[in-house]
């Protein structure tokens, strides 16, 4: 099978770089998605707009809309098993499409978050809460817990308790050693504050407000009180942290240390009964798909990422990034982001008369994006991209300082 | 698991009720049902077994820790978490084979 353009994911990124490219350069253009319905986690995210709920699903069908509207070919409960230079891309049923643009947009997934018990049926993270409760309106049990402290935490339980489900509380994992995710109490109020001064989530917002002054100064001086802190109406259970997980053929409980008001262990333990208990370790870009691309470490943007430029265009030819793939955002950013490598796709191909111009302001709308996020995942995403930015000027010197020390030896 | 009813920002149940076989058994499912939501509703929360006999349900839910594969039609190792469930889908979990 041929055609101009491969679009690996189907979340936001994927869908808005298909439809870009097809319109602007009337590109045939086949997206590829292991979903059985394309859209990517924003199918199942319900996201809080300025007037209410915006509802991740109806943002989804209005851009698959619009990708079929420009004749993008969805093919949905696939999957990319590996594709080569350039470009060959080998499908799940051993069919190989050959096109010369690849864009990968393959998203990202969770950190696990071990601890004992944590294999038990009705343990789950956070992209399984969100499928069950917004998706397909199934409350994954009567009593959860959450545990571990970060926006999207906050976020899965306020959607717990939209579904009528019986939130016990956001906990703390103890934490193992060298386990990335928080586990101190003040830790966390610290990194809530420092999320929310950065990008006005209203939920983070509203929390913020009680933090930065009486609450924080109060838990500073005083301690933290018995019953935790609530945020927006989530109760932070910052006494007790998550020690293990406890049932037979499905989780029965969790067993919780206590800890004092100053956050540390007091030696004892409460057993609190649950059916679900949800585990949030932190989101991670997805690189299945592009080991054997020049990957950097940038913790800033949530790990290790394809090197890229600013029109996210990697170093091999033809082979585009967009979304989560590229460090871990929103999808307001991610839908940005496909714009912009379709942008790029099409102004290689010759398809705009302004070809600078269309990518400045394709960036800018990437820019914009990430401006008025409403919720920020990484307190230094902006340091991280910057980062990005300057390993892709050294790598273009390192190119053509290569092309010179060429040019001489012959 | 237990359907929402009616969500107080998305509404009442979507899809339409449809029948499945679950281990042999006839169950009812929506048709908008992934293959782990009409498990869960029926009850099925251990969906296989680790090779050192522990219990395995849904876990990741996106498709990228394979816990959750079971039988589909005679089709081994689908992932319940991605596939839809069709009207008189035959679905087995390793369970029953115990």
């Amino acid at each position: 099978m041929n055609t101009d353009v491969v679009v690996i994911g189907g979340g936001p990124a994927g869908l808005a770089a298909a439809t870009t490219v097809a319109r602007s350069a009337g590109a045939g253009v086949i997206l590829v998605d292991e979903g059985a319905q394309p859209g990517g986690r924003l199918r199942s995210q319900l996201l809080r707009g300025d007037d209410g709920w915006v509802v991740g699903a109806d943002v989804v069908d209005g851009l698959v809309r619009e990708a079929e509207a420009v004749g993008v070919r969805i093919l949905s409960g696939r999957q990319v098993w590996s594709f080569e230079p350039d470009w060959d891309v080998a499908l799940d049923d051993g069919c190989t499409v050959r096109a010369p643009h690849v864009v990968v947009a393959t998203g990202a997934a969770e950190r696990p978050l071990p601890m004992p018990g944590w294999t038990l049926p009705g343990v789950m993270a956070v992209g399984a809460f969100q499928s069950l409760l917004n998706t397909h309106r199934v409350l994954p049990g009567e009593r959860v817990a959450v545990v571990g402290m970060d926006p999207l935490a906050l976020a899965i339980a306020e959607e717990i308790i939209l579904a009528g489900g019986e939130l016990v509380g956001v906990f703390l994992p103890a934490g193992l050693p060298g386990q990335s995710v928080l586990s101190e109490p003040r830790a966390v109020l610290q990194s809530f504050a420092q999320l929310s001064g950065f990008a006005p989530n209203p939920l983070l917002r509203s929390g913020a407000r009680l933090l930065e002054h009486p609450l924080l100064a109060t838990v500073v001086s005083a301690g933290i009180p018995r019953s935790g802190l609530r945020i927006a109406g989530m109760p932070l259970r910052l006494r007790q942290r998550v020690e293990r997980i406890e049932g037979d053929d499905r989780v029965r409980a969790i067993t919780v240390g206590n800890l004092d008001r100053r956050g540390r262990p007091r030696g004892t333990t409460e057993r609190i009964r649950v059916d679900a208990v949800c585990l949030s370790g932190g989101l991670y870009p997805v690189q299945d798909l592009t080991a054997r691309c020049a990957l950097v470490d940038v913790p800033e943007v949530g790990g290790r990422v394809p090197l890229h430029g600013p029109d996210l265009r990697t170093p091999q030819r033809g082979l585009y990034v967009a979304g989560n793939v590229t460090g871990i955002e929103g999808a307001p950013v991610a839908q940005a982001q496909g714009a912009l490598a379709g942008t790029a796709i099409a102004a290689s191909m010759g398809a705009y008369r302004d070809p600078e111009a269309r990518l400045r302001e394709a960036e800018a709308r990437v820019r914009l994006a990430r401006a008025s996020a409403p919720l920020s995942f990484l307190p230094a995403i902006e340091e991280g991209r910057s980062r990005l930015a300057e390993l892709w000027r050294a790598h273009e010197a390192a190119d053509r300082h290569g092309a010179q020390v060429g040019h001489g030896a012959q | 698991m237990k359907r929402i009813e009616d969500h107080g920002v998305l509404g009442p149940q979507p899809g339409e009720p449809i029948r499945v076989w679950i281990n042999g058994q006839a169950a009812q499912a929506r048709s908008t049902d992934s293959v782990a939501v009409a498990l869960g509703v029926n009850g099925h929360h251990v969906l296989r077994f680790s090779r050192t006999g522990q219990p395995r349900g849904v876990y990741c839910g996106i498709g990228h820790c394979f816990e959750c594969r079971v039988t589909v039609d005679s089709e081994p190792g689908v992932r319940a978490c991605l596939r839809r469930v069709e009207h008189d889908m035959h679905i087995d979990t390793e369970s029953a084979a115990r």
